[in-house]
């Protein structure tokens, strides 16, 4: 007899190239963005058979200038962090032996200052006000049990674009 | 001239008819070779001709193997046939094999499945068309995937047949033996070439014929020690092999676009790890998230490679896990702004 032997504690990694996105939107454009946004934190099964978690969301994203007679640079990047709740259905776990994750992640402020570009010896500053993004769910694909990685296509509520989250989910050995 | 088969192909058809075709390979016994119990008696293959199919297939360096397993005739009175098929590449230097199992059955949906592993990383394509998953394991690479089947451990093995001399096969140098034989209720008739020198089945032929129908075996060797590189069925891509990994990296995994751990270190020296290491292997360092020191996202892209990571470290107790996700990144075309 073969027995399965299952992890009861996952590290858990959700992350979109909010860069790519950026850069999609504004093709030609005289700026390269850079940035990541994830979801990290960890999934535990409980006494009463329900695995849930806590994690952190943040945000970040750099700009640089695409031009050589043009220096341009991001005062401070884009930044944001709030906290998310992470769920599996407990049924699927114990039924079929899958990970069947939601992720509820609260409202998230971003923060930018502003950028600077200098070129022949006039610099030129523009800012910008912080944005906050609406509290929004993710609903991953089922992964095996003993961990994976899988992507989701998801929109960011109140913004444009369509973005790509690959998610990565680790058993985590006793002790680590 | 004999053959000692039909202690096995009892055991094979009772295995391929009426049931799952892949719940049999779950049961990771492939081998005809009975297990003991009290319906199917050990029947000892000592001094038999070919006691195993899969014999000097370990002495190789890489091989192709196809492998047909066909039934026609009736089950339960009714008119029935099956096809399951074995594709298998193998590398045995860089512990990499890949297998494409499909099968057809009267009254059931065609299946396919793939499983494979290349060193640590094991394989599974459950369906056509289904993503192609990826395990790591350090000590266990098929933990999550399934021990790979052997093609020729699923050959009925040979007690005896007659030699016809020395041919080539499949582009091999080999012994060309035949089998015969017309029993009561069942006849058997095949041929089987044996590499020389190596001693492995490099093609086998066998058909065996009884009241209920058909059943036939075709299996073929070739390519032997000419694979070359690795080939990655699509969709199945090679893990992340070469990402620098701090030293004390615990609970390590690999995947093809991700490496994560967990290491007792500061995060200030993570960092600098990667900094260092990466600029090494030409990636950029752009920036440092560590707004919350508990979760530091570092960026650093590849204008070669195309490419952009995101390493995120995350502090629990006295441990940080790090986690790095690869991913396309192409710097816009850029235009001259207007000044």
């Amino acid at each position: 007899m073969e027995f399965r032997v299952v992890s009861c504690k996952y590290s858990f990694r959700g992350s979109t190239d909010v860069g790519a996105t950026a850069n999609a939107m504004s093709p030609g454009s005289f700026w390269n963005f850079v940035g990541s946004y994830d979801i990290v934190g960890t999934l535990e099964m409980h006494e009463d058979g329900t695995l849930s978690g806590q994690g952190t969301t943040n945000l970040f994203m750099d700009a640089t200038g695409n031009n050589p007679l043009v220096k341009c640079g991001v005062e401070t990047p884009w930044q944001g962090t709030t906290a998310v709740e992470l769920q599996a259905d407990p049924t699927a776990w114990s039924t079929e032996g899958v990970l069947d994750i939601q992720a509820h992640l609260e409202p998230m402020t971003i923060n930018f200052t502003g950028i600077t570009c200098k070129s022949f010896g006039v610099e030129v500053y523009g800012a910008s006000p912080a944005i906050t993004i609406a509290s929004f769910d993710l609903d991953f694909a089922p992964l095996p049990g003993d961990g994976g990685s899988t992507s989701l296509e998801f929109q960011i509520p109140g913004q444009p674009g369509e973005f790509k989250m690959d998610l990565i989910v680790s058993p985590q050995e006793a002790g680590s | 001239m004999k053959t000692r088969l039909l202690p096995y192909l009892a055991l094979i058809w009772v295995a391929l008819l009426g049931c799952s075709f892949f719940s049999n390979l779950a049961s990771a016994t492939p081998r005809a070779q009975p297990t003991g119990s009290a319906s199917s008696p050990v029947q000892s293959t000592a001094g038999w001709l070919l006691p195993d199919p899969a014999v000097g297939l370990a002495s190789l360096t890489s091989y192709h193997q196809e492998l047909t397993v066909s039934f026609h005739g009736k089950n339960a009175g009714t008119d029935y046939q099956s096809v399951n098929s074995y594709v298998r590449d193998v590398w045995v230097e860089q512990s990499a094999d890949f297998l494409v199992m499909t099968t057809s059955e009267t009254g059931q949906e065609p299946g396919e499945m793939l499983m494979g592993k290349v060193g640590q990383a094991g394989y599974l394509r459950p369906g056509a068309g289904a993503i192609c998953q990826v395990s790591w394991s350090e000590t266990k690479p098929d933990a999550g995937t399934g021990r790979v089947p052997e093609p020729a451990s699923l050959l009925p093995p040979i007690e005896q047949a007659t030699d016809v001399g020395t041919e080539t096969a499949n582009g091999v140098s080999a012994h060309h033996y035949t089998i015969s034989e017309k029993g009561s209720t069942t006849n058997t008739a095949g041929d089987f070439w044996l590499a020389e020198p190596g001693g492995y089945v490099v093609r086998y032929v066998l058909a065996v014929s009884g009241k209920e129908g058909e059943q036939h075996f075709e299996y073929n060797l070739s390519q032997v020690n000419l694979l070359g590189e690795v080939v990655y069925p699509e969709g199945c891509s090679a893990v992340l092999t070469d990402f620098p990994v701090m030293d004390g990296a615990r609970n390590l995994h690999r995947l093809p676009n991700s490496v994560d751990y967990t290491v007792s270190t500061e995060t200030s020296a993570i960092s600098q790890f990667y900094k260092d290491q990466l600029v090494a292997q030409g990636w950029t360092f752009v920036n440092a998230h560590d707004k919350d020191p508990k979760n530091v996202t570092l960026i650093f892209t590849n204008k070669g490679q195309g490419k952009a990571t995101s390493i995120v470290l995350n502090l629990r107790d006295k441990d940080v896990w790090v986690s790095a996700i690869l991913r396309p990144w192409q710097p816009s075309s850029g235009v001259t702004p207007t000044p």
